[in-house]
């Protein structure tokens, strides 16, 4: 499985991104990312998740996950992300590297 | 004009039928929130919900009230909306508890003590040092000028690096808390007094020139905030425009990091250069304004360039920027700004501000003109696309931001 992450906008206005290839990782924090990837049934997840009203400062995501012939593009409004996908991005947002 | 080349795009152009996730959000009606419940059942909950349910559904409709320009939803009501029209400075600081439900617990309400609670007795003085400002210099009655009381939820979720507005209120993270502390970058968003002033003029900009968050009108909004989070704590610490350091964001990071803050309206694009986070990406000139297709298109980015500009009318003026450039900018956005005003439009518009508030060819005017031309923008000019002011007709442009959402003027870029 492979993710590409990107975290936009915040006070601070700074980019995050990460990259991550699960078979390249260990094999524990591998299950961990998968798991959380189905936890968030991600490729369900609408592609587009917009905030009913635009929030100064607030955080936006653009995540793209393949898994085998499966790939799927989310980018969400930090204050329009569902509880499911929340953990998920949480865990990217601590492998990520600024810019 | 067409996309060439698969995979390749000139700047400032975006492939057909792909619109930004930013621009998608901005052309929802801003106060979506505040009028989806209908006024009788806020009425009901203002009646009869526990004293937080009360002052939650009060404060939306006086929102709703002031935004359809009617009184009625206040009708039957009379203790309540008197008592929260007639106060001054009210302030609510709230616990999230290192969770997402907003507001969380409230722990310290107007006149109570200081808690000990850093975030907390920060998140209540800076929003008090803001109401200051508003109040004593401008004659600004609160965020809305009807008295709002001023709710700030701290301790938002866990290893939250950010502060935000969200239409109602403000929220703030603690940081890289939950990191070993020699993994720490950011201090908790409440350690600035200009960050906690920055995200309540977010406010004041809602209820005033509305300018919308994306592009150069959305730079503005940033700008706006910036510029009286500066004003908000140099006016704290007693300091003249020469005196200030017009650093956003001062303390927030932890001594691991290299910068002095997030933003330097002085020298924009010099606040931070670190291993970790990168290099201050701010432009302080429109020869490097950057068009990119995140942060709803740079907006924290190209606030830079209206970022000097300001700091340049101040440095050119002297003594306090708050109360001569802080001026011309607070009737600008009180009075003559936009949603889609880009930063020509800006530019015009304090110009001619100045003229009215100080003379023609003043020396405030003077330096107005000094601080835009020195960003590389004429206050003469005609605007340079994001805007509406000028180009159109008032009942033209209102319809032009009506839409929107159906590809009216964006449809020029894309």
């Amino acid at each position: 499985m492979r993710i590409e992450f990107e975290r936009f906008g915040g006070f601070a206005g700074m980019r995050l991104r990460a990259t991550v290839q699960t078979a390249t990782l260990p094999a524990a924090q591998a299950q961990e990312i998968e798991a959380l990837v189905v936890a968030a049934d991600f490729f369900d997840v609408p592609p587009n998740l917009s905030a009913p009203q635009p929030a100064a400062d607030r955080f936006q995501y653009e995540v793209t996950v393949t898994d085998g012939e499966r790939c799927h593009t989310v980018r969400a409004d930090e204050a329009a992300v569902p509880g499911t996908l929340q953990p998920l991005l949480r865990r990217l947002t601590r492998m990520a590297t600024r810019n | 004009m067409t996309v060439s080349t698969a995979g390749m795009r000139p700047a400032g152009m975006r492939p057909a039928g792909m619109r930004p996730a930013y621009m998608r959000s901005a052309c929802m009606p801003q106060h979506h929130v505040h009028c989806f419940i209908p006024p009788h059942m806020l009425k009901e909950i203002a009646e009869r919900g526990s004293p937080a349910q009360r002052d939650r559904a009060l404060k939306t409709l006086l929102v709703s009230e002031q935004l359809r320009g009617q009184r009625e939803a206040l009708t039957g009501l009379p203790g309540l909306a008197t008592r929260a029209l007639a106060v001054g400075k009210q302030r609510n600081v709230y616990d999230a508890e290192n969770g997402s439900t907003l507001p969380g617990r409230l722990v310290r309400a107007e006149d109570a003590a200081a808690t000990g609670d850093l975030a907390v007795d920060e998140a209540y003085d800076g929003s008090g040092a803001t109401y200051d400002l508003y109040h004593d210099v401008y004659e600004r009655n609160s965020i809305d000028n009807a008295g709002m009381r001023l709710d700030s939820s701290v301790h938002y979720q866990q290893g939250y690096d950010n502060a935000f507005w969200d239409g109602q209120q403000m929220v703030y993270g603690d940081g890289d808390e939950d990191l070993p502390e020699a993994e720490r970058l950011f201090n908790r968003f409440t350690i600035a007094l200009d960050i906690i002033a920055h995200e309540l003029t977010h406010g004041v900009t809602q209820y005033e020139a509305k300018l919308a968050y994306w592009d150069q009108s959305g730079a503005l909004n940033e700008s706006i905030s910036d510029v009286f989070g500066s004003l908000v704590r140099q006016r704290a610490l007693g300091q003249t425009a020469v005196e200030a350091d017009w650093i956003i964001g001062a303390g927030l990071f932890t001594p691991r990091v290299n910068g002095v803050g997030i933003r330097s309206m002085k020298a924009p694009g010099t606040a931070y250069d670190d291993p970790v986070l990168g290099k201050d990406p701010q432009p302080a000139h429109m020869r490097d304004y950057k068009q990119v297709d995140y942060d709803n298109g740079g907006v924290h980015i190209n606030s830079g360039i209206p970022n000097h500009a300001f700091y340049v009318v101040a440095r050119e003026l002297g003594g306090n920027a708050w109360e001569k450039a802080g001026r011309i900018w607070y009737v600008a956005l009180r009075d003559r700004l936009e949603a889609r005003s880009d930063f020509a439009a800006a530019a015009r518009i304090t110009h001619s501000l100045a003229g009215e508030l100080f003379g023609a060819g003043s020396l405030e005017q003077q330096a107005v003109r000094t601080g835009w031309t020195e960003v590389g923008i004429s206050v003469e000019g005609g605007d340079t696309g994001n805007g509406k002011a000028g180009c159109l007709g008032a009942p033209a442009a209102a319809l032009a931001t009506l839409l929107w959402p159906l590809g009216g003027p964006r449809g020029q870029v894309g």
